[in-house]
């Protein structure tokens, strides 16, 4: 007869006081494993959406007009492109890769259309569309992708994987939108007069109903060289991390730039990450209120135990046993409602993420096998927490206490 | 000498005031010796009792249990002393009520030196003695209150004790039951050798003791030895 052996017994002959017990520990473990099963796939969403946008920083001038991302470059003022090797240096985490651009409204013939200079070698493929046409260059070295252990599994594939560089464009080389080449009447491979040079159409572009369809693309520099600018570009566009965003990138981007307007595709990334955030609070509020609610439950649990057992206390104080076993034997018991309360909580949670997660956050929800560590060892914590002063109290008391009472 | 107290004093703070339970309370045993102590209800023998097992700290006095002074402090000590030396018998049985009688023995087996199956055989062997072997699964609620206080002196065999402490162990019986009992333990004291000291109301059983003591607030009022203190 072992201790445990002991308190396994004593534990199952007093089944109800054991239920009544669990009771808080497992409900508090199960809230906070279904807001953390929602929240991470809720975070991984929001990631997989910006991802897929490609792009989702961009950097004008102080003054240019913001009312639409899209066109936000398009004539706007300039400035140095020195700016690019400042951010570049500043080091900041998150940022995946910088396009540089520059944009003015041209006439070709007739036609009006947008040319754009980029750096081949940083711009970002960032249409999905636009890797269908074999434009497949250097896979961008991604800062934050590497998926978290708990994202592992995950239904949400993250593309930024898979996004790639425009590798290379020559001086007389230049991509052409859709919707330009129709209007210009230019296919593949032929050439193109562009501000009195002669450029070779080395791809058009697929439709992606954007401006990106009027437009046409050739080398930054030779772009700044036809149109007389100099070093100056009028955009940055920045493929940020999705979680680094939410820790406050764009902040840290304005301090590295202050003369430069820095925005995100905020009306699409905006509503997620704060219903992220409000998740996450709700989460540490729960949490707060686990290791309060959690470690007093089972610290009453244990007290009412110890009241109730001061006859079977004095019982084994008479047959030998120190004060050092009864804390033993407390401590025990709290370390297996703790256990049981852990995993209980964590499938409790599960299950109700994933009824939940549709209905929240409108996206379904995985069972996510590391939180269950992440459950028992809090439950663990907290009921030990909770069990040391009752545990404490039970070894001080007196052998002969109630023994010579029925 | 198996067992000296010397001017053993006990007392008992209480906001009321200071209660002198047990005044100057000289007492020696011999090895083998049946002890009863009687007296009135708050003379102090179950104090005295609780004293020798070590459960109750004197205030005052030395105690030297087979040469060795039992004046313990640490209450790892002190459970250790009990556990090795000391077999208790109460008068509610003070058996755990969710084991059953073969595990209340196994109880107090553990962290001896014999192992799981050892501690088996030993559990069967007292259930034996105590004839009780058709009772070994069954829990205290189970059994008739004769039964369950026999199932208590084997727990307190369980160890081999040289000295076994009984607080009124027929205080809870009917009369054919309590002299069961008392023969129970007079045999185990006779067969074992073991030392036994009994606090009773019993006159009956009181008789049974080789040396009677009576008690009166707090001292060792008669004697029918000649060592102890009056």
């Amino acid at each position: 007869m072992t201790l445990f052996d002991l308190v396994k017994k004593e534990l199952w002959y007093r089944k109800s006081q054991l239920i009544s017990g669990l009771l808080a520990i497992t409900l508090g473990i199960a809230v906070i494993v279904a807001i953390r099963s929602i929240s991470v796939v809720s975070e991984k969403a929001v990631a997989v959406k910006l991802d897929n946008l490609g792009a989702n920083i961009l950097v004008l001038p102080l003054t240019a007009n913001i009312d639409d991302y899209y066109t936000a470059d398009i004539d706007a003022p300039t400035f140095s492109e020195a700016a690019v090797g400042k951010i570049m240096s500043s080091t900041l985490p998150g940022i995946d890769n910088m396009s540089p651009k520059l944009s003015r409204r041209i006439k070709i013939g007739k036609e009006l259309v947008v040319l754009t200079g980029i750096l081949p070698k940083s711009e970002i493929a960032s249409k999905p569309l636009w890797q269908k046409t074999g434009l497949s260059g250097k896979a961008l070295k991604v800062s934050c992708a590497a998926p978290k252990e708990e994202n592992k599994g995950s239904i949400l594939k993250d593309d930024k994987l898979q996004r790639r560089s425009v590798d290379t464009l020559s001086d007389n080389h230049c991509l052409i939108g859709f919707s330009a080449a129709k209007r210009l009447n230019r296919n593949e491979n032929e050439s193109i007069v562009i501000e009195n040079k002669s450029f070779l159409i080395s791809k058009i572009l697929p439709e992606t109903g954007t401006v990106d369809d009027d437009r046409i693309f050739a080398n930054l520099h030779l772009v700044q060289q036809l149109l007389g600018t100099g070093a100056q570009i009028n955009s940055i566009e920045i493929m940020g991390c999705c979680n680094e965003i939410s820790d406050g990138l764009l902040t840290k981007l304005r301090n590295v730039l202050p003369d430069t307007r820095i925005t995100t595709i905020g009306q699409i990334v905006s509503t997620q990450i704060e219903t992220n955030q409000m998740i996450k609070k709700m989460m540490y509020a729960f949490l707060l209120i686990i290791l309060v609610v959690g470690g007093v439950s089972i610290g009453n649990f244990i007290w009412a135990n110890v009241n109730e057992r001061k006859k079977e206390i004095g019982i084994l104080r008479l047959i030998g046993y120190g004060k050092k076993h009864i804390y033993q034997i407390m401590l025990a018991k709290s370390l297996i409602l703790g256990l049981i309360g852990g995993v209980v909580g964590y499938f409790l949670g599960t299950l109700a993420a994933l009824w939940l997660g549709p209905m929240v956050v409108g996206i379904s929800v995985p069972a996510i096998p590391s939180l269950l560590l992440m459950s028992v060892t809090l439950s663990v914590a907290i009921a030990l927490a909770g069990a040391v002063v009752p545990s404490w109290l039970a070894g001080k008391i007196e052998p002969f206490v109630n023994l010579q009472d029925q | 000498m198996f067992l000296a107290i010397k001017d053993i004093t006990k007392i008992y703070q209480h906001k009321d005031g200071a209660v002198k339970a047990l005044n100057n309370v000289t007492l020696q045993v011999s090895k083998g010796d049946f002890v009863t102590i009687t007296g009135a209800s708050g003379s102090g023998k179950t104090t005295l009792l609780l004293t020798l097992g070590g459960l109750i700290q004197p205030t005052a006095g030395s105690m030297h249990f087979e040469g060795r002074s039992i004046n313990l402090k640490n209450d790892s000590d002190l459970a250790k002393h009990r556990k090795l030396h000391i077999g208790f018998v109460m008068q509610h049985f003070a058996l755990v009520p969710y084991l059953t009688a073969s595990e209340n023995i196994l109880l107090a087996l553990n962290n001896s030196e014999l192992n799981r199956q050892e501690q088996q055989l030993r559990s069967k062997e007292l259930m034996h003695l105590v004839s009780l072997d058709h009772r070994q699964q069954h829990y205290p609620r189970q059994l008739s209150a004769g039964q369950q206080q026999r199932v208590a002196i084997a727990r307190a065999l369980a160890n081999n004790p040289a000295m076994i402490l009984a607080d009124e162990p027929t205080g809870n019986l009917d009369p054919v039951l309590a002299m069961e009992i008392m023969d129970t333990l007079r045999e185990v004291n006779r067969t074992y050798g073991a030392t036994i000291i009994m606090v009773t109301h019993s006159t009956e059983a009181a008789a049974y003791g080789t040396r009677r003591l009576q008690m009166e607030r707090g001292s060792v009022a008669y004697s029918d030895s000649q060592s102890e203190s009056l």
